[in-house]
């Protein structure tokens, strides 16, 4: 990685301008940059900032509208703008290869995995039979993926998601590529898979000397596999340096800001809770999911496996687990919109489990659940006021009181007045989960469910969304059950986290004891996984 | 907001607002029809088989019993489009508590209602009709009836499968947490975001009724009492070789009303399409 190899990528002044009537004139401002060979360059951003534009201007698959304005990309030092589109199309793929961020739609459904590997290869000229046959599943063993005999005629369904990955991977590989350009290739999986795909990348990148141009949000991948690093905002540069320059010295605040943003500390230590009168209890809660299977078949998924839970007054409860571990169900359960197939729930220490839903419906005030997609949660046809009193109207207030509330859920969430009259598509992701927030605060409830309510969003408004529930929280007194995938998340906000696998909780404890001191094995390799985070963790003062 | 774009995308295609004006027209040339025309559209007040604009006071000629055709034809358009509009609204309230019902509670409810909405699928439609106005004795009531009764399955299939996809957002769980009755969630919640799909339907279903009024009236089934366009063509089809137009004009009178009333259709679907992919998250 010195500075001596040869520079095979060359942007410079880069400029690409959005249509006239959006919010911003340019996707990319003047960016210049350079990628040498065999290095990995992350090219770091919020969503845009236009670090896709980048990648998509680099293989000339800009979307219909937008052209390039103003700048030269070169490789090897020749200008891009002079190849025809079948030199383009020779270079994409054999030299340039990319990898996407969402595997399943980026593999033909209907193809088996070895077809479409092997369509790469016929495609760039590679005519015998047995010799694309061989190196298809060279490349299937190359990126770690077991049996490639077997998985070449699997479907792309019959593969899990960092399987998918790994058959996206090889595919890119196909010809040894100079560049590989990853656009978020790991921020649609789980901790775990999200690691080993990152390490296989490195290896490949180490071993085969090829240079990657990575595209990320997420300052921890970063710290994982970057060389050099450019931070883009809203289209401008905003610095780079190698690796170590920008995590352990960052010149710009932006910049610290993304960093910090990663980072456990809390900004407020937590204080130690007097133990509380229990505000919602589960026992030994069941949930099953049976679909048909054929005739006289029928397969049955447990869900939740008896779950024993308890959150005191005032405490954030956080859990944590992998998509499938049914921590999601467990949280329907809780608010009870899903009935659970065995076991017990008390709100307040009366008993929910059965209560029929017209009975329910006058109770539901007092758990509340803020949900994961700002986008979905909103009724997009209601103005933010009408949805923000749809709650005190249903729990049998007066339209002026339920206006009045509306007005002050608002403000406590920070947001102005004149939203009240406003559509939800008027608004940014960060104020629609403020929004999402609000509307479950309007019935003054004592337990919040927050179901990945901030997986969502950019780092630094994740921030933001956390801090308001903890200002919520101390505020209102609320108790919290925070579902959610990441462990950072958790330990920033959580008094107790419980993990979960396979439908039941495996530890639970003190936040400070369960990290400290993990006793189950699931937790120790959940850790373990997050231990990839821990030098940006220690970086941040 | 919204609001305002879906209509300016409407008004934006020429096709779709000349078939509305088209039809706002002929809706206020049969209204007013009884002012228009003298005396009834039974009426032989003039020579038989009068050729079009050859005798002032009756411009597009006269059949085979001296009836004004002009005035016929705005006659045949009160019931065409009367037809059209009863039978739509009889099609949508029978789809939409169908499909309402069986998509939000779903379960043995929705086995049942969806086996019945099949039975009434799998009969060819016309014959269905024309045997029912047959049985019936045909009049104004028992033409929309028995539209109605084969239009519905397809209006409540998509009422059905709207409800079952819109049940699981999370906004309309949201709804539910918060309280919100069940009849409320649906017509606060669920019913303003299937209206798109559910207007675009409903204008097919219109163009199809017409269609239909107009196949029975040919077949004889027409309520007797009124002109209609399919029976001026019943009437004058053993004429064709000699007095073409009198086929002629209510025939185009039925292909340009359906044809107004599908590019109305198609205008909705287009103005419609695009406000619904902000609302999915991307």
């Amino acid at each position: 990685m010195s500075a001596a190899q040869p520079i095979l990528l060359d942007v410079e002044h880069l400029r690409i301008a959005l249509p006239s009537g959006g919010d911003r004139s340019h996707a990319l401002h003047d960016l210049s940059l350079h990628v040498r060979e065999g290095e990995c360059l992350c090219v770091v951003g919020e969503s845009g900032s236009g670090k896709s534009m980048l990648a998509k201007a680099l293989l000339r698959l800009l979307p219909a509208p937008l052209k390039i304005e103003h700048g030269t990309l070169r490789w090897r030092g020749e200008d891009l703008a002079n190849l025809d589109e079948p030199a383009m199309r020779a270079l994409r793929g054999r030299d340039i290869s990319m990898v996407f961020q969402e595997p399943m739609s980026a593999l033909n459904p209907l193809l088996s995995v070895g077809r479409q590997i092997d369509e790469t290869l016929q495609a760039h000229g590679v005519k015998d039979r047995a010799q694309r046959r061989a190196r298809v599943v060279e490349l299937l063993g190359y990126v770690g993926l077991p049996d490639p005999e077997r998985l070449y005629h699997a479907y792309p369904f019959e593969l899990s998601g960092g399987q998918r990955q790994r058959v996206v991977i090889a595919m890119a590989l196909a010809f040894a590529p100079k560049l590989l350009i990853a656009d978020e290739p790991t921020s649609a999986l789980d901790v775990t898979t999200q690691r080993q795909i990152l390490d296989l990348l490195r290896r490949i990148q180490r071993e085969q000397g090829m240079a990657m141009l990575f595209i990320t949000h997420d300052f921890a991948v970063v710290e994982a596999i970057a060389d050099r690093v450019l931070v883009l905002q809203k289209g401008h540069y905003v610095e780079a340096g190698t690796a170590a320059q920008v995590l352990g010295a960052p010149q710009q605040d932006y910049t610290r800001q993304l960093i910090a943003a990663v980072s456990a500390a809390p900004d407020h230590p937590r204080p130690t809770l007097a133990p509380g009168k229990p505000v919602l209890q589960a026992q030994q809660l069941e949930k099953h999911f049976s679909r048909r299977l054929g005739w006289w078949g029928r397969r049955t998924t447990r869900a939740l496996a008896g779950v024993d839970l308890q959150l005191a007054e005032g405490e954030t409860l956080g859990i944590v687990g992998e998509s499938g571990s049914g921590k999601s169900t467990l949280g329907r359960c809780l608010v009870r919109l899903l009935r659970s197939d065995g076991g017990s729930l008390h709100w307040h220490g009366r008993d929910v489990t059965d209560l029929p839903e017209a009975r329910l419906r006058g109770q539901r005030g007092e758990v509340q659940m803020i949900f994961q997609d700002p986008f979905a949660s909103l009724n997009p046809r209601q103005r933010i006021g009408t949805q923000l009193m749809t709650g005190p109207l249903a729990q049998g207030r007066s339209p002026a009181q339920a206006a009045e509330k509306a007005r002050e859920v608002l403000g406590l969430v920070g947001l102005p007045e004149t939203a009240l009259a406003r559509y939800p598509h008027e608004f940014s992701g960060g104020q629609r989960q403020r929004i999402g927030i609000a509307r479950a605060l309007a019935v003054e409830p004592k337990v919040l469910i927050a179901d990945e309510c901030v997986s969502a969003l950019d780092a630094l408004i994740q921030v933001q969304i956390l801090e308001l529930l903890e200002d919520l929280q101390r505020r209102l007194k609320l108790s919290i059950v925070f579902i959610t995938h990441d462990l950072r998340v958790a330990a920033r906000l959580s008094d107790r986290i419980a993990v979960m696998q396979a439908g039941q909780v495996v530890e639970q404890g003190a936040t400070a004891a369960l990290l400290g001191q993990p006793n189950h094995p699931y937790t120790r390799r959940l850790l373990q996984d997050f231990a990839l985070h821990a030098p940006v963790l220690e970086a941040t003062p | 907001m919204r609001d305002s774009s879906v209509w300016q995308r409407f008004i934006g295609q020429p096709a779709a607002l000349i078939g509305a004006l088209f039809l706002l027209l002929l809706g206020l040339l049969a209204v007013t029809a009884p002012w228009l025309c003298q005396g009834s559209p039974w009426e032989m007040n003039t020579t038989p088989m009068l050729a079009p604009f050859t005798q002032a006071g009756h411009w597009l000629g006269s059949d085979m019993l001296g009836r004004d055709l002009a005035t016929g034809l705005l006659y045949g358009a009160r019931v065409s489009l009367s037809v059209g509009v009863l039978a739509t609204l009889a099609t949508l309230l029978t789809g939409l508590l169908v499909g309402a019902l069986a998509g939000y509670f779903g379960g043995w409810l929705d086995a049942v209602l969806m086996r019945v909405a099949e039975f009434f699928q799998i009969i060819p439609q016309l014959v269905l009709a024309v045997i029912l106005v047959a049985v019936l004795e045909p009049s104004l009531g028992t033409i929309v009836l028995a539209i109605a009764l084969v239009a519905w399955p397809a209006v409540a299939r998509l009422v059905r499968s709207e409800f079952l996809s819109l049940r699981q957002r999370e906004f309309v769980q949201a709804a539910r947490v918060l309280g919100q009755a069940p009849l409320a969630i649906v017509f606060r919640q669920i019913l303003p975001n299937a209206l798109a799909p559910l207007l675009v339907t409903l204008s097919f279903v219109m163009a199809t009724a017409i269609l239909t009024e107009a196949a029975l009236a040919f077949l004889g089934l027409g309520d007797p009492d009124a002109m209609s366009w399919g029976y001026m063509i019943n009437a004058s089809r053993g004429m064709l070789r000699d007095a073409w137009w009198m086929s002629l004009m209510p025939g185009l009178a039925i292909l340009f009303c359906v044809l107004a009333v599908n590019r109305v259709g198609e205008g909705l679907r287009i103005a419609f399409e695009p406000a619904r992919r902000p609302g999915d998250s991307t």
